[in-house]
C-alpha cells in the first residue's frame, strides 16, 4: 500500500486540506476508530473528492506511511475511469480500516500527525468550495444529489458544521477548553494556596454579610418575607457569584498583560476563567448551604429545576458583561472604576435584601432593566418557595440578557485584535 | 511528488498604525480630543519568507522590528495588509511571562504550555524533557516564588522550546541562565537552526546573524529597505567586518 509516485488524472488538482494529530490506541492493538471520526469529518467539509492520499507519520520521525486511494492512476487510466467520480462519504469507510488493519507494531501507542490530502474534482469545482452565491448555488444544488456511473446514488453533505463559534474547529474547541479549565486551576489553586481555611471563606463572608443585615433590615419592614435568613443567603451568594467575577474579570485584561504581549491565544479564556472559577467557588458553597438547607423542608422536586434556571441565566449575564467590560477597560481604564461604583448601587437595585413584593406595583417596571432579577428571584423560590418571576419581567430581563452578552462577545471579539496595541 | 506548501510566512502590503497615547487614554478624553496623534510602526511591507529559511532582521530602535514580529506571531493585528503563516509559531519574545508566582513549576508548565497551543497530552508526553532541560531537579514542586530568577528564566525558555514550533521568533534576548544553561540554550536554538525551522532573528548582534542567517533584512521608520544576503549587514553597519 505504499506508492511513492502516484499519478493522478489530470482533472485532479491536489491541495492539503488538512493536518491532524492523533494517537494510536492505548491497548496494544492499534485501533483507528478514533481518528476515523476526524478523517470522516476533515472530508465532509470538502464538498466533492475524487480521492485521498494520507499521510501518518509518527511524530519523532521514525516511520510513516502514505496511503493513497484508490489505487493510483498510471497503466491503464480507463479502466479506474470507470471508478470516478468517488463521493466523499463513501471514502473513509472503504479506506480507514485497511489503515488500521495494517498498521505494524511501531504504529502503535505513538503520536502521529495525520495530514490529508483530498483529491478534488477540477471540473466541478475548481478545487475549491464553491460560494453560496448565485450561479454558484446551482452548481451545489446538483451537486447534493449525485449518481456516479455505476448507478448509484448519494447525498453529499454539503453544510461544513464543523466550524463553531467564530470559525474555531473541534481541534481548536478542545484546546480552548482544555487552556480554560488549566486557567481555572491556576486560579483556584492560587487563590487558597496559603489560606487555612480554604474555600469555607467563601461561605464566611456571605455569613457576616446575612447577620448584620439580617438583624437590621427587618426591623424597618412591617411585613418579613418567610424564612427571611435563607432567601437573604441565596440572593447574597448569588450575588457575590456575581459581584466577585465582574470586579475581578474587567481589569483582568490588563492585569495579565504579560499573557497577551507573549502568546497567542484565545484571549477570552482570562475573563471566563475567573467566572469559572467563581462558579466552581459558588456551586460548593450552595452545596454546603443545602445541609441546614434540607432541615427547612422547603425543598420541592421543582427546586433544583428553578435553580438550573437561575443559575443559567446568572453565568450567561455574568459572561456577556464581563466580556464587554473587560474588553472595553483595555482602552478606557474608567470602565473599572465605573464597575466598581455601580456595583454597589446594583445591589440595591436588586431583590436580595427584600422581596420584590415588597415593591409598590407601580415601581416594579424598573427592575424589568435589572436582568439579575429573574435569575435571583429563580434561586429564591428554589430554596425557600418565594415567587417566581412574571412572564413580563422574565422576558424583558432575558432579552437584555441576551443582547449584552451577544454585545459583549461581539465586543470582545473584535477589540481582542487590538488588545497588545492598548497595553 | 506533492507540491508543497513550501512558503512559511507571507505578508502582502502589511502596515501597521499606532495611536499615540501620552497617558492612558479616558472615555473623557477621548469625546473632548476626538482623534489621537498616529505613527505608522510600518509601513506596506510585501515579505515572503519560505520553509525552512533563517532570516535576519536589523535596524535601528523603533524601525518597526518588533512590530513586524509581533505581527507574525498574530500577537497583534495590521492595521491593513494579511499575513499568512504556515505552522505553529512561537515567539520569544517574554519568557517569564504568564508564570504564576504561587503555583508550582509543574502547574506553571502547564499553564504555560498551554497558553503556547500545547495540548494536554504533548505536555504529559513532553514534561520529562522539559524539566530535564530546565534543569530544576527537586524544585519542580516547590512554587515559582521560591525560585531565583535564573531558573524561572530557564523554566521559561525550557517551556518555549519544547512547545515544537515550525516558526521560531527570536526578539534580542538570546541568553538564558548561567554560562552552562547558555550553552545549553545556544545549541538548542543551534539545532532548531539546523532543522527546517523557520527562524526569524531580531537582535543588535551582527556577529550572530553573520554565523546563523542567510538572509538578512534591513528595516528602517517601518519600511523594510534592504533585503538580501550577508552583505546587508555591512550596508547597514560600514564598521562591521564579517569574520571569516
Amino acid at each position: 500500500m505504499t506508492y511513492d509516485h502516484p499519478v493522478l488524472p489530470s482533472h485532479a488538482i491536489r491541495k492539503p486540506s488538512g493536518i491532524h494529530k492523533f494517537r494510536m490506541g492505548k491497548r496494544r492493538k492499534p485501533s483507528g476508530r478514533c481518528f476515523l471520526g476526524k478523517v470522516t469529518k476533515m472530508l465532509r467539509n470538502k464538498i466533492f473528492v475524487v480521492g485521498v492520499t494520507i499521510v501518518i507519520k509518527r511524530d519523532d520521525d521514525i516511520c510513516s506511511q502514505r496511503i493513497r486511494f484508490p489505487e493510483p492512476i498510471g497503466t491503464d487510466p480507463g479502466i479506474l475511469a470507470g471508478k470516478y467520480p468517488f463521493i466523499l462519504a463513501k471514502i473513509p469507510f472503504n479506506i480507514l480500516p485497511a489503515i488500521v488493519v495494517d498498521a505494524p507494531e511501531p504504529f502503535c501507542r505513538r503520536w502521529y500527525t495525520l495530514s490529508l490530502m483530498i483529491l478534488n474534482d477540477d471540473q466541478r469545482t475548481g478545487g475549491k468550495r464553491p460560494a453560496p452565491k448565485g450561479k454558484e448555488r446551482q452548481v451545489s444544488h446538483r451537486r447534493d444529489h449525485y449518481k456516479d456511473t455505476h448507478g448509484n446514488h448519494y447525498t453529499t453533505n454539503l453544510a461544513s458544521k464543523y466550524r463553531i463559534m467564530n470559525g474555531m474547529t473541534n481541534t481548536e474547541l478542545r484546546h480552548f477548553g482544555e487552556l480554560l479549565w488549566a486557567m481555572t486551576e491556576k486560579e483556584l489553586r492560587a487563590r487558597y494556596k496559603h489560606t487555612v481555611f480554604g474555600f469555607l471563606w467563601l461561605i464566611a463572608n456571605p455569613l457576616l454579610q446575612m447577620l448584620i443585615i439580617g438583624f437590621v433590615f427587618p426591623l424597618f419592614v412591617k411585613e418579613p418575607v418567610k424564612y427571611y435568613d435563607y432567601f437573604l443567603f441565596t440572593g447574597l451568594l448569588a450575588w457575590n457569584f456575581f459581584s466577585l467575577s465582574l470586579s475581578k474579570a474587567t481589569p483582568s485584561i490588563v492585569y495579565e498583560r504579560s499573557l497577551i504581549k507573549k502568546a497567542v491565544f484565545p484571549r477570552a479564556v482570562i475573563p471566563i476563567s475567573i467566572i469559572l472559577s467563581n462558579l466552581i467557588n459558588y456551586v460548593a458553597a450552595f452545596i454546603l448551604f443545602l445541609v441546614p438547607l434540607l432541615f427547612l423542608n422547603t425543598l420541592t422536586l421543582m427546586s433544583a429545576w428553578y435553580f438550573l434556571c437561575g443559575l443559567i441565566t446568572l453565568v450567561l449575564f455574568t459572561i456577556g458583561t464581563s466580556l464587554l467590560t473587560s474588553a472595553l477597560n483595555v482602552r478606557y481604564r474608567d470602565i473599572n472604576f465605573f464597575v466598581q461604583a455601580i456595583l454597589i448601587i446594583w445591589f440595591y437595585a436588586t431583590p436580595i435584601v427584600y422581596a420584590l413584593s415588597q415593591i409598590p406595583p407601580r415601581l416594579l417596571w424598573l427592575w424589568r432593566f435589572n436582568p439579575l432579577t429573574s435569575s435571583i428571584q429563580f434561586m429564591q423560590a428554589a430554596v425557600v418557595g418565594s415567587e417566581l418571576p412574571g412572564p413580563a419581567m422574565l422576558a424583558s430581563n432575558m432579552l437584555i440578557t441576551l443582547a449584552i452578552t451577544i454585545l459583549g462577545i461581539l465586543t470582545f471579539h473584535r477589540e481582542s485584535k487590538f488588545f497588545d496595541d492598548w497595553l | 511528488m506533492k507540491p508543497k506548501n513550501t512558503i512559511a510566512i507571507r505578508l502582502i502590503n502589511v502596515s501597521k498604525k499606532y495611536e499615540i497615547h501620552h497617558e492612558k487614554p479616558t472615555l473623557v478624553e477621548k469625546f473632548v480630543k476626538g482623534r489621537n496623534e498616529t505613527f505608522w510602526a510600518l509601513r506596506g511591507i510585501n515579505l515572503t519568507i519560505q520553509k525552512g529559511e533563517k532570516v535576519g532582521i536589523v535596524g535601528r530602535n523603533g524601525s518597526g522590528k518588533t512590530t513586524l514580529l509581533k505581527i507574525i506571531a498574530g500577537i497583534t493585528t495590521p492595521t491593513s495588509g494579511s499575513v499568512r503563516t504556515n505552522g505553529k509559531v512561537v515567539s520569544l519574545i517574554d519568557l517569564e511571562a504568564g508564570f504564576h508566582m504561587d503555583l508550582t513549576g509543574y502547574q506553571n508548565i502547564y499553564v504555560n504550555g498551554m497558553l503556547l497551543g500545547l495540548g494536554k497530552r504533548d505536555i504529559d508526553a513532553r514534561i520529562r524533557d522539559i524539566i530535564a532541560f530546565a534543569d530544576l531537579k527537586q524544585f519542580i514542586d516547590a512554587p515559582l516564588f521560591t525560585y531565583s530568577s535564573g531558573m524561572a528564566l530557564r523554566l521559561g525558555f525550557a517551556i518555549a522550546v519544547h512547545a515544537d514550533p515550525h516558526i521560531l521568533l527570536l526578539d534580542e534576548n538570546l541568553s538564558a541562565g548561567d554560562a552552562s544553561f547558555q550553552n545549553k540554550s545556544r545549541a538548542k536554538l543551534q539545532e532548531f537552526f539546523r532543522k527546517k525551522k523557520t527562524i526569524v532573528v531580531v537582535t543588535h548582534n551582527l556577529d550572530f546573524i553573520a554565523t546563523m542567517c542567510r538572509r538578512v533584512l534591513q528595516f528602517q521608520k517601518g519600511s523594510l529597505i534592504q533585503d538580501g544576503g550577508i552583505e546587508v549587514l555591512s550596508n547597514y553597519d560600514p564598521s562591521w567586518k564579517a569574520r571569516v
